[in-house]
């Protein structure tokens, strides 16, 4: 107790130059959720076509394909003037036409329906393909389901369903037509570089004062135990960086009011958690090694840099080479960014693998205390 | 009545090549003050170290309280006040936190410890000082917060390596009244230093210690009565034949004698009323002199006796 009392009240007064991080971290993370706010905005939107679609048959199916197009792009009313479509396409007032003939929904049963959709496109249109293939794929969806035997309205809706599923899968293979990404993403995905910093700045720097040779040997002739010891010196490290996470938590919750308060927001803060106990481990190790209070900041910039821009942090990992990629993956903020990146499409439920990499996070920071301990026990040995 | 506190049995440290304690063996009884008195590197610090358990050693046996002592030895190391040869306080903490800090590792009880600490600081003269970061203390302050860091929690055995380094002639003497009062409080002490008029002052017995050897063990007038010594008389001479100081060597109970610079150091082993005999001589024989004194013999010359050497440097 009373190590851990001591311990935390020199942490807290060494909280200083870890908020320094925190300024920074906030100042960084704010400018960027912004700027990709905007931009994510407008890339969403023209991803969305001006199309227009004539309905002959009036069906129950013809309708159905309506309303699916509705869904996905935009449907807007031209002239049933098969001349001036010409001058629409040519004027962009729409990217894409589809005629539905008269009796499509009879022949789609026999799937001799080709002549009966008719489409126009713009010229040199590169997007109205994608209103073309939404058309393909729902008519062939509805074939399928005809053919296992349900009625036109149930194929249709069946159809609808399934592919407003493909969509969706479309969007998060990140084609640049993305789903808006949550803003509180940034803010996690920058949390590896500061969290390191700061902890190897300020915990760091009470550590050694207690790895002091003199201080060592004068606490290890006192009445308290060796466990006692570590135990308090663990729950105080562990406190004080629960305590620094708890103010990451305020500051996101200040920044982001609404977008913080989701499901998946609970899955960034036990990952952003394993990461915490990953950089304790780190940060005793570096204690350890390190020889002067002067050269931890040396060590937190290049050990927080140099994970930072291999596994992902700054940079999205899609831009990497693939040789660093398979190389991140020794280091732990390799499997950190695993759990964000899945986050940001988060879809309800966490993948195993998200877990998984939860746990590796966990082993890479029992293996660096190991590693820690084992340099302590070397050291003993060499001095007695 | 002697309940034996300290037993170190053949004590042997090696570094290397290097013998730092070389089969060292003590008993220290209760309510002594014991001195380990040698010159630098003559291997004080190992063997308060081997006997805290924080170094292993190459042989030996150590009983503390009666009981081996090891390095899990937790009960008998809460009974242990150490004041180490480096400073031990946290530059983080001032003075006040440091001792109730150290304090709090024995002593789990808040308002006893409360009490403890303010016994402390007003025990070592610190009161003034309190909110002082230990940077910003001087070299005597700072020894003194040592101790105070290393006896606040009221141990029955103090063991103090040199506590005195560096500390100028005030502060010092401050310090050696404060350890008898710890002893007349019921501490036993064990209290190295390689200066022998400290020792001298305030221990009841003295081990001297030379490269890593226990050489000589006793209260200090038994040590002085081991040699041959019993005084050396000093007297300025302004002129003196070789004549006149072969007839001086021949006095009784002179051993040695010599004549340079104008100065005669006569030593004695034994024997009553030497000074007069030998002024008595001069006199006699119309020889003219100056200053004259006569010193009794210091632990130094105890020292230089066994080793052959000088304890200072
Ligand atoms: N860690 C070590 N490795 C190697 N040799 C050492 C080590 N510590 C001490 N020594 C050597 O052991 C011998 C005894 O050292 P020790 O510190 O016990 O002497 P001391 O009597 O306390 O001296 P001082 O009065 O200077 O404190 C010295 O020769 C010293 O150089
Ligand atoms: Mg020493």
């Amino acid at each position: 107790m009373q190590v851990y009392r001591t311990f935390f009240k020199m942490l807290m007064r060494n909280i200083a130059s870890g908020l320094l991080y925190l300024g920074i971290f906030i100042i960084i993370s704010l400018t960027v959720a912004k700027n990709s706010e905007s931009n994510d905005f407008t890339t969403f939107n023209n991803a969305i076509l001006d199309i227009s679609v004539i309905d002959r048959d009036n069906s129950t199916l013809s309708k159905a394909l309506y309303d699916y197009l509705d869904d996905c792009q935009n449907i807007i009313s031209i002239d049933s003037d098969e001349k001036k479509w010409a001058d629409e396409l040519f004027y962009r007032t729409v990217d894409y036409i589809l005629v539905i003939e008269e009796g499509f929904e009879e022949h789609v049963r026999d799937e001799n329906y080709d002549n009966l959709l008719t489409s126009y496109s713009a010229p040199d249109s590169n997007t109205s393909y994608i209103a073309q293939s939404q058309t393909e794929s729902f008519v062939q969806n509805v074939c399928l389901y005809l053919e296992a035997g349900y009625d036109y309205e149930q194929a249709a809706l069946k159809a609808g369903e399934i592919s407003q599923i493909t969509a969706d899968v479309q969007i998060s293979n990140g084609s640049g037509t993305d789903a808006e990404v949550s803003s509180v993403s940034y803010f996690f995905t920058f949390l590896p570089y500061v969290l390191i910093c700061m902890l190897i700045n300020s915990l760091g720097a009470t550590l050694m004062a207690w790895n002091r040779p003199e201080i060592k040997a004068r606490t290890a002739v006192s009445g308290t135990g060796l466990t006692a010891r570590n135990a308090g010196i663990i729950a105080a490290m562990t406190v004080y960086s629960l305590v620094i996470v708890g103010i990451f938590i305020i500051v996101c919750i200040f920044s982001y009011r609404k977008d913080f308060f989701s499901e998946s927001t609970i899955y960034y803060g036990i990952n952003g958690l394993c990461y915490m106990f990953v950089c304790i481990a780190i940060t005793f190790l570096v204690a350890q090694l390190s020889k002067r209070v002067s050269a931890l900041s040396m060590w937190s910039n290049v050990i927080g840099l140099s994970t930072s821009f291999l596994c992902g942090v700054f940079v999205t990992r899609q831009l990497l080479p693939d040789k660093v990629v398979a190389f991140s993956k020794c280091l732990p903020t390799y499997w950190y960014i695993n759990v964000t990146e899945e986050l940001k499409y988060f879809s309800g439920t966490l993948s195993r693998e998200a877990w998984i990499s939860m746990g590796v996070q966990l082993l890479f920071a029992a293996a660096i205390f190991a590693v820690s301990l084992v340099i302590i026990k070397n050291r003993q040995q060499k001095n007695a | 009545m002697s309940e034996i506190i300290v037993k170190i049995e053949n004590l042997v440290k090696r570094y290397k090549e290097l013998i730092a304690v070389d089969h060292f063996s003590l008993e220290i009884q209760k309510g002594e003050i014991f001195g380990l008195l040698g010159p630098n590197g003559s291997g004080k610090t190992t063997t308060i170290n081997c006997l805290l358990s924080l170094l292993s050693y190459d042989k030996g046996h150590i009983e503390i309280f009666g009981q081996e002592m090891r390095p899990d030895s937790y009960d008998i190391k809460n009974k242990i006040g150490i004041v180490m040869q480096n400073v031990a306080v946290f530059e983080e903490l001032n003075v006040y936190e440091n001792i109730d800090y150290f304090c709090g590792l024995y002593i789990r009880d808040k308002a006893l410890r409360r009490q403890y600490v303010d016994e402390a600081i007003e025990f070592s003269g610190l009161a003034e000082y309190i909110k002082f970061r230990p940077k910003k203390l001087s070299g005597g302050l700072l020894r003194r917060l040592n101790i105070a860091c290393g006896i606040a929690h009221k141990p029955e055995l103090i063991i103090l390596d040199e506590p005195t380094v560096a500390v100028d002639p005030q502060s010092r003497n401050k310090i050696l009244e404060g350890i008898t009062e710890l002893n007349k409080n019921g501490a036993t002490v064990i209290y190295t230093s390689h200066y022998m008029e400290e020792v001298e002052r305030i221990c009841t017995r003295i081990a001297i210690m030379d490269n890593g050897k226990n050489l000589a063990l006793g209260t200090a007038e038994e040590l002085k009565s081991m040699i041959k010594n019993s005084e050396t008389i000093k007297i300025h001479i302004p002129v003196l034949d070789d004549e006149h100081l072969e007839a001086i060597k021949r006095l009784s109970h002179v051993y040695q004698c010599s004549y340079s610079d104008g100065v005669l150091i006569t030593a004695f082993d034994g024997g009553k009323h030497n000074l007069i005999h030998i002024l008595d001589y001069l006199k006699n024989n119309e020889i003219a002199f100056g200053q004259v004194y006569s010193e009794l013999p210091t632990l130094n010359d105890v020292f230089l006796e066994i080793t052959g050497k000088e304890l200072r440097d």
